[in-house]
Formats: structure tokens, sequence, C-alpha cells
């Protein structure tokens, strides 16, 4: 029986959560005002130390011996197999905006496990509206049971995905990184009001450049995606993306990093995340080298890049890679947000 | 001891539409250790969802976060069971009737290995007259859902409603976790139904049943039920079919629908 055939009025809410079956890319249609999104770091009071160890230089072989390495007291013990798990720390971003490099950096630290994209939370968080919306009323008015259990239920759910992992990495933290879960970051708050977020922003154009680059297919049809094939549909996408993490410019929980910033001096930028994730603060710039696993992580795109050492050859790629028609389309689309951002 | 979420007092009723779920909710809401709510959709949501998990990302699930697709079922069972059942719902028998449960007993019962299933089911022709006489519609398009405006159609998607519950019921049947009950038994003889489903449930039968339908909150979904709902039980519907389409018609439909009709027993 064709899931057609089960149509019907008022059970198309029903259908509809049948069709909920997108994970890998979100389109949401709403558009916000841009933001203020976040400062960059000459200008915040967030401090560059000097400290006789740091070195704002990369090296670029794997010999080259750390500059800082986490104090021994850093790594904390492994929690128990029973103990209840605390919050997952949540990575996102425009797609290419580097959030492999991110959660390879987060991965390397000795308390933080971050493995490849598990691409279920987003599906999870469409999922969970669509039941609010659907049934929420119902499931209060006739089984007792309210929105915040729904959400809990929803919560435990993606503690339950991630928390094998962390368990096998023997590390008390655990964070994931879909891109895409940036989209959700507003109900993923409402699940996890104590999870650190991490979003990372890029230059839309170098966004859309590198997207355009990339042979993503439906894996259903094996049809392209269209942000990969349409500057449009990317700039779109980048655009909802730094909108969504702008509704929470106010959450303290919440910390923005901009990809220029971490290539181009990423001992302060990771100092400064680790800090945030209150975590010793330590150079894993090199550590990523070491520990990353570039065979790790079906279809993670920039796997084999992410191994190298960090350096800034990406920055700025639009203008050789983007065609005056697509820049047209990216600054149109995203030209105020870009103005924000400092990026125009 | 913590909940474990496995099922245990929770119960799955689904069919084709049109098949006396609705009834049977206000039947089994009459048993105080009874809950039984409205259609939510959720079950067959996040089913369809965790199959969807296993069949795209299973492999990079295992590879690479360590969870097998037993496990990724279980996860999306224990979510189910907590949106359906309330911290207060201890030593209740929680049942849920959306009629499309049906699509996924199977999946429902490896997510939730102590759940139990209701295959409800009526005559195809009287389904389909009953189906003929919505106006149910698509979103989209606006047009009528074939299922309630072509006779054929209806019987088609009666029919392959029934086999999957037929399906499901060859393996969950054995196993002690899914019965059969009739529309059409429980109007004729509501007692020995509901005394079956009681069992079934592991509720008491000795209880004082209260057939209260004005008490209860009908959603939007059961509207269609209304009229029905809140009158006495009564056996007029059985064999509508005959009397509400053409001969034409109902030949049409009992031929569509014949090898269901033969495998339920109304042939």
């Amino acid at each position: 029986m064709e899931p057609s055939g089960a149509l019907n009025r008022g059970r198309a809410v029903i259908f509809l959560l049948f069709c909920n079956l997108c994970f890998r890319f979100d389109h949401p249609g709403q558009r916000l005002a841009a933001f203020d999104l976040i400062s960059r770091p000459g200008a915040t009071n967030v401090a560059r130390v000097s400290q006789p160890q740091l070195s704002v230089s990369v090296p670029h072989t794997n010999s080259a011996a750390p500059a800082i390495v986490p104090s021994p007291e850093a790594a904390r013990p492994p929690l128990a197999a029973n103990s209840v798990p605390p919050p997952p720390i949540l990575i996102g971003g425009a797609p290419r905006s580097g959030t492999t490099l991110l959660r390879a950096i987060v991965n390397a630290h000795p308390n933080v496990a971050c493995g490849p994209e598990l691409r279920a939370i987003p599906a999870m968080c469409n999922l969970l509206s669509n039941v609010s919306s659907a049934a929420a009323r119902t499931l209060g008015q006739d089984f007792g049971v309210p929105q915040a259990r729904i959400d809990r239920a929803f919560a435990d759910a993606i503690v339950e995905f991630v928390e094998p992992l962390r368990l096998h990495e023997g590390k008390s933290r655990i964070a994931e990184k879909t891109p895409t879960n940036v989209l959700h970051f507003p109900v993923l708050r409402r699940l996890f009001p104590q999870s650190p977020f991490v979003a990372i922003v890029r230059d839309p154009r170098d966004v859309v450049a590198s997207l355009l680059s990339m042979d993503w297919r439906d894996p259903r049809s094996g049809a392209p995606l269209a942000v990969t094939t349409d500057a449009a549909a990317a700039a779109t996408l980048w655009s909802n993306c730094i909108e969504t993490v702008g509704r929470m410019s106010g959450d303290r929980l919440l910390h923005t990093i901009r990809y220029e910033d971490l290539v181009e001096a990423p001992d302060a930028v990771i100092r400064n995340m680790f800090e945030f994730l209150g975590e010793t603060p330590a150079n894993a710039s090199f550590f990523h080298e070491i520990e990353f696993d570039a065979a790790s992580g079906e279809n993670e795109a920039s796997n084999e890049r992410v191994a190298r050492p960090i350096d800034a050859v990406s920055v700025g790629r639009w203008r050789r890679d983007l065609s005056d028609e697509d820049l047209r389309v990216v600054e149109r689309i995203t030209g105020e947000q870009m103005s924000r951002l400092g990026y125009a | 001891m913590p909940e474990e979420f496995d099922g245990d007092g929770l119960c799955f009723l689904g069919g084709a539409p049109r098949s006396g779920l609705t009834l049977l909710r206000r039947m089994l809401s009459a048993h105080p250790q009874i809950i039984c709510g409205a259609d939510t959709g959720v079950a067959p949501a996040i089913a369809l969802q965790a199959a969807d998990f296993n069949a795209t990302l299973g492999s990079l699930h295992r590879k690479d976060f360590f969870l097998e697709e037993s496990q990724v079922r279980r996860i999306f069972g224990r979510v189910v069971a907590k949106c359906l059942k309330s911290e207060h719902a201890k030593g209740a028998i929680v049942c849920e009737k959306t009629s499309l449960n049906v699509l996924v007993f199977e999946t429902l019962a490896d997510m939730l290995p102590k759940a139990k299933f209701i295959h409800v089911v009526r005559d195809g022709r009287d389904v389909v007259s009953s189906l003929l006489m919505r106006d149910w519609r698509s979103p989209d398009t606006g047009l009528k859902f074939p299922h309630v405006s072509d006779p054929v159609a209806a019987a088609k998607y009666w029919k392959g409603l029934v086999e999957i519950g037929l399906r499901a019921e060859s393996t969950l049947g054995p196993a002690g976790r899914m019965i059969r009950v009739s529309y059409e038994s429980a109007v004729q003889t509501p007692g020995a139904a509901l005394g079956g489903v009681f069992d079934f449930l592991g509720a008491s039968a000795k209880v004082i049943l209260k057939d209260e339908p004005h008490s209860f909150v009908w959603s939007d979904l059961e509207r269609d039920s209304l009229p029905l709902l809140v009158s006495p039980i009564t056996r007029d519907r059985i064999g509508a079919a005959r009397a509400r389409l053409s001969a034409e018609t109902y030949a049409d439909v009992a031929r569509e629908a014949a090898p269901a009709l033969k495998a339920l027993g109304y042939l």
C-alpha cells in the first residue's frame, strides 16, 4: 500500500509526520532581521594573554612539539557508565563553515569526545516539532503527558545516541557536530538548557563557493542537492543559519567563532572556546594533527583537509571560485548580514 | 525500580479507518485501569523515523557511534513510551488508537518489546461505504482523496491495510502480543468482546464499567464518528453497505476486497 493511499482529512498531519524524513539539510522558511552576531577577538574583553610558551605560529610538520600542553590535572577521570551524563556540547554552522575542523579541535581535548556527524539531531528536532504541533494537545489532555515530558523524551534520546561514543572514548564529556544543528539551536536550548552551544560562521561567499564545489546527492533520488548547484539555495541556507543564531544572541551558553579567526589566529580562538566550555585552556591546534582520524565519519567532506595543519588558504576563495553572477546572487541574499558581520 | 519504557502497559490499536477504533476507545475508556486517548499519530511518525534512520544512517551509526540498529529502535521506542505514558500512569494500561498504527505494528513491536497490539477490523464493504461518506481532502490540492471518492480505490486502500495487519498478526499473534477485534463483535456482543480485550491487556474484568460517552472530549479526528459516539451502541451499521452502495458498486467493491474479506472470514 502506498503511503499516499493513507491520506485523509485531518490525518494529513499524520502523513506529514510520516514524511518527516529530512535529515541532511533543513530549509526553514522564515526570514528574520539580521543582527550583530559576534565580536571579533580584538574588540571584545577576551584578552590575548601573553604567555611565554604560547606561539601564534602553526608548525607545518607533525614532528613539531606542541607549544602548550594541557596541565596533567586538565584531564578529568571519565564518568562511570551508569552516571548521569553531562549535557552534550552541540556544534553547528552553515555547511562548509569549518565545522569539521572545529570538531577535530574539540575532540583533541582529553575531556571531550566529538565524533563525526551523527546527522540525527536535526531530524529529531523536526520530528519533535511535528509531534508537538500535531499531538501535544491530545497527549496533554488525554494521556496526561505535558510538553515538558515530550521534550524530555527527545532530549533523552539524543543523549542515548551520543553516549556510547563518549563511553567508548573514555572521556567525561560529549560534543556532537552536525552542521545543521545550528538551525535547531532554539529548540535544542529548550531540550538542553545547560548545554554549551558553539556556532561557527564564515564569509557567505566562501561558504557558497565551497558548497557549489560539492557533489552531495539526495540519498533517495540520487539528485544533486540544490545547495550544491544553486547559489541562491546555498546563500539562503547560510542566511537561515545566521538568522537562527542571531535569535539566540542573548544566550550566555552560545559561543560563536569566525572561521577566518580560527584559521588565522587559532591559538587565541581555541583557548577562548575551551575557556567557554569550562575546560582548561589548551593549544589544541597541534593535537588535531595527531589525533584526527581522517577515515572516520562517512561523507564528512573535509576529513582529509582537516587532518592537515590549520591554514588560511581557503579564506577568500570566493575571489577565485565564485562567478560574477553567483557573487551577485550571494550578495543580494546575504548582503545585510554580511555587512553586520563585517564581511563586506 | 526505574521504568524501563519497554512498552509494558502500552497497547496500540490499529486498522483501516472507519473500522471502529473510536468506538473501541469509548468502550475501553470505561475501564478505570485503562487510558485510551484520541489519535496522536505519534507511534507511526516515530516508528517511520526509526526505520529511516536505520536504512539511511545505519552503517554510519554502527561504525562511528557504536549504535546497532536494535539499539536505535529501542531509543525511539523509549521516546514513544515516554510520550504516551505520563508519570502518573503507573499501573494503568495506556492504549493509543491511531488507525495507521497498523502500518508499523511490527516495527513498534521491535521498538517496544513488551507492548501489545490490537488489530481492529470490519467488513471491508461497510468500511468502503463509510469512507465514501467522508469529506477528506488533500491539503495541497483541495481535492477529495481517492479512497474517499472512488469505491474501488477505497476497497484497495482497505485491503492494503488489512493485509499489513494480517502480516503483523502472523508474527505477533503467536507470541501472545496481538489479537484481532472486529467491529461486528464489539457491537453485537460487547461484553464478550471487551472481556477478551481486558483479558489480553491484563486488565481486571471484574469492574463496573461506566459508559459515559458524553464525558469524553473527542478530538477533531474523531468528529466524523461523533453522532455514533454520543448514542447508545448500535448494530445498525453492520451490513450498511448494501443499502448505501448501488448493486454494481457493491459488486465492484466486493470483488476488489475479496481476498481480504475471505482472510477475515467475511466471505
